[in-house]
């Protein structure tokens, strides 16, 4: 007996993004109790007198992070490509950090439900493998 | 009678899921895992195996049994 499913990951839970975010190796700046926000400047060299600002929910660094979009109820990443000094593009860090976050997302819902995870694999192809069970 | 069920998940590497259910009858499968879909993001198929309608039969039972639920698994 079995179904098999597909599913789009969507960044929607903050607690698992900023878990996602510590496991691919960032320190996201948690605005305190009672801060909904933080602000962000984002500067362009060439336009540095401009200094766009755009406030987030989650910021990494000083010119980066994630704002909620209450239209499509997910987390949006916010960045500046010509500030980006990371040395992954940013097509690759959201990619790694979207499987980190459906990771977390996975855990946490499987133990609500009682199962255990049984087994969890990091394969060649950078796939994760992960397999939960529950005994009746 | 000791039952395990197994939800086995796939994470490629650009963060979309595939899931599959293996060990619920009926439509439990359905409902053990629509809650995390809700919360991974959007479904973007479902497929149910052969057995679609059939639910678990156990060594004892002679007689198999069929859901008419369009949830079966």
């Amino acid at each position: 007996m079995s179904h098999f499913s597909t599913i789009r990951t969507k960044i929607k839970e903050k607690p698992q993004l900023l878990e996602a975010l510590e496991r691919i190796g960032e320190r996201p700046n948690v605005p305190f109790s009672g801060m909904k926000v933080v602000e962000l400047v984002i500067t362009d060299p060439d336009h540095a007198e401009d200094h766009p600002t755009k406030e987030v929910d989650v910021a990494i660094g000083v010119d980066s992070g994630f704002k909620w979009n209450q239209y499509t109820e997910t987390y949006e990443f916010i960045a500046d490509k010509q500030t980006w000094d990371k040395n992954i593009p940013i097509e690759r860090f959201l990619e790694k950090l979207t499987q980190q976050y459906a990771r977390m997302v996975i855990h946490s819902s499987i133990e609500e439900k009682g199962f255990v995870v049984e087994e969890e694999w990091e394969m060649d192809d950078n796939t994760i493998e992960l397999t939960a069970v529950k005994w009746n | 009678m000791s039952n395990a069920q197994r939800i086995k998940f796939t994470i490629k590497q650009d963060g979309n899921v595939t899931e599959e259910v293996i060990g619920s009858s009926g439509d439990t499968c359905v409902s053990l895992t629509k809650d995390l879909e809700d919360r991974l993001g959007k479904l973007e198929n479902r497929v149910y195996n052969s057995d679609y309608y059939k639910t678990l039969s156990t060594v004892d039972d002679s007689v198999e049994e069929y859901t008419h639920d369009s949830e079966g698994c």
